[in-house]
């Protein structure tokens, strides 16, 4: 009798036996022997697509905790963050589990453990209600004060204000009321007297992680945007992601600042950085230090993350 | 036991590698084990805290969680189960400490202990430290090249190995904080002025003499000197 190397699954030993009892039927009557490979366990489909497969959150969550606490002895109620992604990340946590008491009941059942008091606390006092609100800075300056610092109006500069995905997406953490097309910080750029750019790629990916496993992905997806910023006279891209910052300053002859750094320049001149406004222009930094990826990414890509 | 019987002790039940023993409430671990007729040859040192030779694992009955504990300060309570782990396999990276680039150093504890950057933030080694030291944040910072936070949060660390054990990302802490800590105290750490002064005067004789009398001195010299001599005054 020919053989086939079978490897059954649990739902077809459980829910579906039918299937493999009709399975193994016909092909007995072909002649053929579905042959069960002795040793087998859950092919891994289950984990990756367990809505309760919370274990991202943790580290998330024990930060919040410690900011509860933090912004109760410093009498404020927001958590601010520069990072996107930091802000990204905290963020979902704070949102998914203000909304779902049981994912933060399950994340306490691995917390409740924890070493300090108040994340084995998490559980009790209402717990994700005593997270403070995320934010990004972005959303926490106040125009009018900003515009009232300003020593140095950046008259003439043309600014595209790139966003990136973190900053936008899922709409359930977007800084801006806009999902599409998000302004707060052309508010920013006009505020310092420079001249907003708007530009359709200003939301788009610019390749984030894939810089690790598929440069090339990254420099496809960077040209594009930074050729639409060309196309349109742009002297600099802001950006509130250092990952952001890294793909595309890359592959980008126009300079890359964060949106902190455009702030500087516009109240003192110049950044720490060595850009310069005068003369209505902006005069790049010398090409000082290579801009580098963050060390747990270099070592990824070296071996291969977790083994 | 008929000693703690007649002194009318509690007793607690204590499982040693799985074998039942009954043994006076309030004896440590190690005294618990000695007290069972265990003789340590490894697994004990100092029996004071500092040296790290004895941590041990245990679980209490109808309690799921591994906890850590070093044998010669935790005391026993009934229905523990208990192992010693005197020693704990880790890699140690070869390295000199001489000749480094001060404005390098930040990459230093990662190239010598790459595994760091899989630190999943689970906060299992922090829970097992027996000397609670937060190890979680210290490995955070020494993967940020944070040496001067790396070397401060692990100033307590006794070497155990209980983090090592623990960590899924199988990290060898105790070796990365180590190395925090000589990279502090050679590049980091300021240098005590007065310290080269007082050496240097060493070196060059200051004291020899008078360490030579004092060599010298009989008995009845030595009371003599001892009772004239000069003493620091109190605040």
């Amino acid at each position: 009798m020919k053989k086939l190397a079978y490897f059954p699954g649990c739902t077809v030993k459980t829910t579906a036996l039918s299937m493999e009892t009709s399975a193994k039927k016909v092909l007995s009557q072909m002649g053929v022997e579905l042959a069960e490979m002795p040793k087998w366990n859950c092919c891994g489909v289950a984990s990756p697509l367990a809505e309760d497969n919370l274990m991202h959150h943790i580290s998330s969550v024990r930060n919040l905790v410690h900011a509860g606490r933090f912004c109760g002895e410093i009498g404020v109620d927001r958590l601010v963050t520069l990072c996107s992604v930091c802000y990204n990340t905290l963020k979902r946590a704070e949102v998914e589990l203000a909304k779902s008491p049981d994912k933060l009941k399950t994340i306490s059942f691995f917390l409740g453990e924890d070493s300090n008091e108040d994340v084995q606390k998490i559980s009790e006092n209402g717990g994700a209600l005593n997270f403070p609100k995320v934010v990004h800075l972005l959303q926490c300056l106040d125009k009018k004060a900003v515009g009232d610092a300003v020593k140095h109006r950046l008259e003439g500069l043309k600014v595209m204000s790139y966003y990136g995905c973190a900053l936008t997406r899922p709409e359930s953490v977007k800084v801006d009321d806009s999902l599409e097309s998000p302004t707060i910080m052309e508010g920013l750029v006009s505020a310092l007297g420079a001249t907003p750019v708007d530009d359709p790629y200003k939301t788009e990916c610019c390749g984030s992680y894939h810089i690790v496993s598929d440069e090339r992905a990254v420099e496809g997806s960077v040209k594009r945007i930074v050729g639409s910023a060309k196309m349109r006279g742009v002297d600099a891209i802001i950006t509130a992601c250092p990952l952001c910052s890294f793909n595309i300053g890359q592959h980008s002859e126009i300079p890359v600042l964060y949106f902190t750094e455009l702030i500087e320049l516009a109240f003192f001149g110049k950044t720490a950085t060595g850009f310069e406004f005068s003369g209505g222009k902006l005069k790049k930094a010398p090409k000082s230090e290579k801009c580098q990826l963050a060390p747990a990414v270099m070592i990824c890509n070296n071996q291969g993350g977790n083994d | 036991m008929i000693d703690a019987m007649e002194k009318n002790e509690k007793l607690a039940r204590v499982f040693v590698m799985g074998k039942k023993y009954e043994v006076p409430e309030g004896l440590t671990i190690m005294k618990a084990l000695e007290y069972s007729g265990y003789r340590h040859v490894r697994g004990v040192g100092c029996r004071a805290g500092f040296c790290g030779a004895c941590s041990t694992i245990y679980r209490m009955e109808g309690d799921h969680r591994l906890r850590g504990a070093l044998a010669c300060q935790a005391t026993v309570v009934d229905g523990m189960h208990l192992v010693q782990i005197p020693f704990v396999p880790a890699n140690k990276a070869i390295y000199s400490i001489e000749g480094l680039n001060k404005d390098e150093l930040g990459a230093i504890l990662l190239a010598n202990y790459p595994e760091i950057a899989r630190c999943l933030s689970c906060n299992t080694c922090t829970k097992a430290c027996p000397q609670k030291i937060e190890v979680m944040d210290y490995i955070q910072a020494s993967l940020r090249g944070d040496i001067a936070s790396a070397a401060a949060i692990s100033f307590d660390c006794i070497q155990c190995g209980l983090c090592a054990v623990r960590c899924p990302a199988e990290i060898a802490h105790y070796h990365v904080a180590q190395l925090a800590r000589r990279l502090y105290g050679k590049y980091i750490l300021p240098k005590s002025a007065h310290l080269d002064k007082r050496a240097k005067e060493i070196e060059e004789g200051k004291f020899s003499k008078e360490l030579e009398r004092l060599a010298s001195a009989n008995l009845e010299e030595l009371k003599k000197l001892y009772v004239a001599r000069d003493m620091e005054k109190g605040e």
